[in-house]
């Protein structure tokens, strides 16, 4: 990229002033999910510690609630804000000006209404009870239909040569990724169904595809685009983010399997899902030492940059989420925890840990660029620091209460009635969590609309190029 | 300009990206590399249940292609059922007494068992490439017509049914080895169209045991040995080792 | 740009090709088998009832609580817990669309619940209030698949028995609406009993 010419090129400034309408658009809605689907969750994490608790009403049943507020995070949380994030770095890494942004909009726009449909229409009893994809046919429809705007416009951002930055690799695969597995996964489980046990493997190479190849190539794009900056540093190695690269686009769509050990999938294929969630390990150290060789001595002062900091932790929960995977994967601890706390428990660390904070790191930049003042606020610092404890309490809840309903689930003789209070307790301190979690996205919320609303677009931002390099490092 | 990859900070228009480093693969990446790719090769082969569709536990079948060895070499007679009741049954009734009238039995047939003029060859070409018009079955005359077998069933499979056609139900002939089945398929390669009564008839008999030059293991009544059964329904059920748990 | 879209193809093709097109060329499309004692089909066909609880199901999120996978011995204790006599395989789910295989125990498996209850009563009893059937049970109560009137001549033959709070008025009985009678033809229809060519034996009793 470094070589195209500098004539043609917009000046940063220019480029984010035509996205940072559109982006924050993406975000705003977002954080309204985020709210939304953190409190469905914690509804229904009380409702399995007091099962009493809204019961009885249709609507209100764990077994939609819990469905409601996946999808309003997966859908309208993660994916909205990834689609903010991915469109600000196409813009910023290609050198390209939105000009289309009110067809974005529209786009976004329909893509809310989509998730609005379809987390109503999963509370109101049409959920198609494949799990990830419990939105009704049509809304995946306007999903992918309001998609295409959007992907094709920040692929095209990359006519301009060849993607020569790690972040651009991400981006292109993430923007690929995204229609190829929804597409397949709505054509042949929702739309028209399968019958059978094919549906697992579908479903599971859909549902670690949606993390892996979508959410988190996009959460890595933004890791290697901003810590460099800020750190004042190339990136160590390319040699090594290639290969990181490579190695997660190929384990990300084949581990998803791995969660059927002993199921009525073919063996290999089983197999062949836990060798690739193993493998993921080559992916998760190639990032994390890539980063870190990277940034070396300047992390005290990066931590203190809040883009930065959410940044940093969000590539330390891929390492941690990674090994944690990896040892719950292997057969003989997989017999045991398979079907307890911790899988789902791994599945929100992925999701907060990982890709909700790099993209509150982003959001943060962003906000940066109109008021130029990157250092960690208290706003900031609180938001940052109510993740890391809620996914912290899920994450320990999960692993140390599932394997202990893990072995109350595999002793023989031990009675059912026995996991459900082994597990008891720690699903009280998951509903801490989810509250943690909520009460995050409530400051993160007040935090997005003081900023917009404190001073208006036309006072920010400074031209970058005055600030300071931390400052002009956002 | 600065040049970017020393300065990559500094916001000028052309280096708003990030410079990458040209540091190479650190050599303990590399190690890992083959540490992990290794053991996850060696230990997708161990479990791999002979990549079958069918196999849903991975220790039914074990590493090496040929799981049946480590389940235990299959017996024919068992696999030929399963290939019986999944192709034969429709027509000739798992009790093997047909349809009077429309299809023949193969209990104590002179076409299964072996008659005056009725020999092993015989028997298979008619599972090989199906039999057509007039033909006399202990006595009753039926004129219908049996689809070839040749595309659907290998060799392996059509001794296996053979073998247990000619044990079941109180018939007792020789078993039919798969490679006797691949000598006649390959004999007949050219034939198109089924055969009738009259064709085979024109044809001397011959038998499993005069057959087979070599009359070691196969024909001495021990069936097709572990490798040469039939790969695809046979490597699971019947000879789970009682004995593992 | 080509060379990488291209490489992403391949890495993301593979994964595809084996997760996606394999198993739907392979296990969507199995045959039932036929019994080798009853000559029957097996699995057996699904009654109608069973096969329409199945967006009952579907809709009211049982899936988030309960598996329907019997893991083979001696990876797991499934069957020593007597969730089923053998493994589930591919083939038992080949009547259901979609198979809701299921990944938390929250609640029990539910593989052979067809077979630890064979009275559709205790299901509906279960369903309307688990706290009653089952003391402790943190399984919520589907009470609004049910409904309250008032009795008619006799008693309905459907009519659940209930005690407690949500016990009916007198004179009036609780009966199940037909979503739930859908639903309960369907958990009946949950049964690995028969035997299949590639599920193997259960390992002798140690
Ligand atoms: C579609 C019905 C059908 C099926 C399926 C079928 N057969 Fe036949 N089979 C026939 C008919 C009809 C004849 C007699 C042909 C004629 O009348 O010319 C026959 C003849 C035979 C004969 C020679 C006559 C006899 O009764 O001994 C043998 C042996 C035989 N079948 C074996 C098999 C075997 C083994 C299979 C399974 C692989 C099989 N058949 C499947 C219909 C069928
Ligand atoms: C919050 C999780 C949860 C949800 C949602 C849930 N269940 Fe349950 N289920 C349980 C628990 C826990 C038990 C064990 C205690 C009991 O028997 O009530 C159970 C037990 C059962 C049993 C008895 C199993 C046996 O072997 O005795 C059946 C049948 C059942 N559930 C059916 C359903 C159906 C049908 C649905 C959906 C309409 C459903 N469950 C939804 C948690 C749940």
């Amino acid at each position: 990229m470094i070589q195209t010419s500098t004539a043609t090129r917009p000046a940063p400034a220019e480029i984010d002033r035509s996205v940072q309408g559109t982006v924050l658009f993406c975000f705003g809605s977002a954080i309204f999910w985020l709210l939304a689907g953190c409190l469905l969750h914690a509804v229904a994490g009380a409702k399995l510690v007091m099962p009493g608790f809204l019961d009885g009403i249709g609507f209100l049943t764990y077994g939609r609630v819990l469905p409601a507020a996946t999808n309003a995070i997966a859908f309208g949380w993660a994916s909205l804000s990834a689609i903010g994030v991915a469109l600000w770095l196409c813009a910023r890494l290609n050198g390209a000006m939105l000009r289309a942004s009110a067809l974005i909009v529209s786009a976004v726009v329909a893509w809310n209404a989509a998730v609005l449909v379809g987390v109503l229409a999963i509370l109101a009893g049409s959920s198609t009870g494949i799990p990830g994809l419990e939105m009704p046919g049509g809304v995946s429809v306007v999903l992918l239909v309001a998609y295409l705007p959007i992907g094709l416009w920040a692929l095209s951002t990359f006519r301009t040569g060849a993607p020569g930055f790690v972040s651009q690799w991400y981006l292109v695969a993430a923007l690929l990724a995204f229609p190829w597995l929804y597409t397949t996964a709505n054509a042949l489980l929702v739309w028209q169904g399968t019958p059978g046990s094919a549906m697992g493997a579908i479903f599971a190479w859909f549902d670690s595809g949606f993390f892996g190849l979508w959410l988190l190539p996009i959460a890595l794009a933004a890791a290697y685009y901003f810590l460099p900056r800020a750190a004042g540093r190339p990136v160590f190695s390319r040699g090594l983010a290639s290969l990181g690269f490579w190695t997660l686009v190929l384990c990300a769509g084949w581990m998803g399997t791995s969660r059927f050990q002993g199921g009525p999938i073919p063996a290999w294929m089983v197999s062949a899902g836990v060798v690739a969630a193993i493998l993921l390990i080559l992916p998760a150290i190639a990032v994390s030492s890539n980063l870190y060789l990277t940034i070396g001595d300047a992390c005290e002062r990066l931590w203190m940059q809040t883009p930065a900091r959410f940044l940093i932790t969000s590539a330390v929960f891929f390492l941690g989420w990674v090994s944690l995977l990896i040892i719950v994967t292997l057969p003989p601890v997989n017999s045991i925890i398979q079907f307890s706390l911790v899988n789902p428990g791994l599945t929100q660390t992925a999701l907060h840990g990982i890709a909700s904070l790099a993209f509150i790191g982003v959001l943060y930049a962003l906000l940066g660029v109109r008021h130029p003042e990157s250092t960690i606020t208290p706003r900031s610092s609180l938001v940052f620091w109510l993740i890391v404890t809620g996914v912290g309490l899920i994450l320990c809840a999960s692993f140390f209460g599932g394997f202990f309903q893990g072995f109350a689930l595999s002793d023989p003789i031990v009675t059912f009635a026995n996991s459900i209070t082994y597990a008891a307790p720690f699903r009280w301190v998951e509903l801490a969590g989810h509250l943690c979690l909520l009460a995050a996205a409530a400051g993160l919320a007040r935090d997005f609309a003081e900023q917009l609303l404190v001073s208006s677009p036309a006072q920010a931002p400074k031209p970058a190029a005055a600030q300071r390099p931390e400052v002009a490092a956002v | 300009m600065t040049d970017p990859h020393t300065d990559p900070i500094v916001e000028t228009a052309a280096s708003d990206t990030p410079a990458t480093g040209t540091a190479p693969v650190p050599q303990w990446f590399w190690i890992l590399f083959v540490v992990v790719g290794f053991f996850g090769a060696l230990y997708l082969g161990m479990n791999s249940g002979g990549f079958s569709s069918d196999v849903f536990n991975p220790d039914q079948v074990s590493w090496a292609g040929g799981g049946g060895a480590a389940a235990g070499p299959v017996d024919p007679k068992v696999a030929g059922k399963r290939i019986f009741t999944k192709n034969c049954v429709v027509c000739h009734q798992s009790s093997g007494e047909g349809v009077a009238g429309q299809f023949p039995p193969l209990v104590g047939s002179e076409w299964v068992v072996g008659g005056d003029w009725h020999g092993d060859n015989h028997l298979v070409r008619v599972l090989l490439h199906g039999l057509q018009g007039p033909v006399q079955v202990k006595g009753d005359t039926f004129n219908n017509a049996m689809v070839p077998w040749k595309d659907v069933l290998s060799d392996e499979q059509i001794a296996a049914v053979l073998t247990y056609i000619r044990s079941e139900w109180g018939n007792n002939a020789a078993p039919i080895p798969a490679d006797y089945v691949a000598k006649v398929r390959a004999e007949t390669a050219d034939r198109g169209e089924p055969w009738t009564q009259a064709a085979l008839k024109a044809i001397g008999k011959e038998l499993v045991s005069e057959a087979v030059a070599n009359p070691a293991p196969e024909a001495e009544g021990d069936g097709p040995a572990g490798e040469s059964v039939p790969p695809e329904p046979a490597d699971s059920q019947p000879s789970a080792p009682p004995t593992e748990a | 740009m080509t060379k990488l879209i291209a490489g992403l193809v391949v890495a993301v093709g593979s994964s595809w090709a084996a997760m996606v097109a394999y198993p739907f060329a392979k296990l969507a499309t199995l045959q039932p088998e036929v019994s080798e004692e009853t000559g029957g089909l097996l699995p057996p066909p699904l009654p109608g009832n069973a096969i329409a609880g199945q967006r009952v199901y579907a809709a009211n999120g049982c899936v988030h609580c309960h598996s329907q996978q019997v893991r083979p011995a001696p990876f797991a204790t499934d069957i020593a817990r007597d969730l089923g006599t053998r493994q589930t395989v591919a083939r038992d789910y080949l009547r259901y669309d979609p198979a809701f295989l299921g990944l938390v125990r929250t609640g029990p498996d539910l593989s052979n619940v067809g077979v630890r209850h064979q009275e559709a009563a205790w299901f509906f009893r279960h369903l309307y209030e688990p706290e009653q059937v089952t003391p402790g049970s943190i399984m919520p109560s589907f009470r609004y698949l049910f409904e309250e009137r008032e009795i008619q001549g006799q008693r309905s033959a459907l009519a659940v028995d209930v005690q407690g709070p949500h016990a009916p008025k007198p004179g009036y009985e609780i009966v199940p609406k037909q979503d739930a009678i859908e639903l309960v033809a369907y958990l009946m229809s949950l049964k690995r009993d028969y035997p299949l060519t590639e599920a193997p034996p259960p390992p002798p009793a140690e």
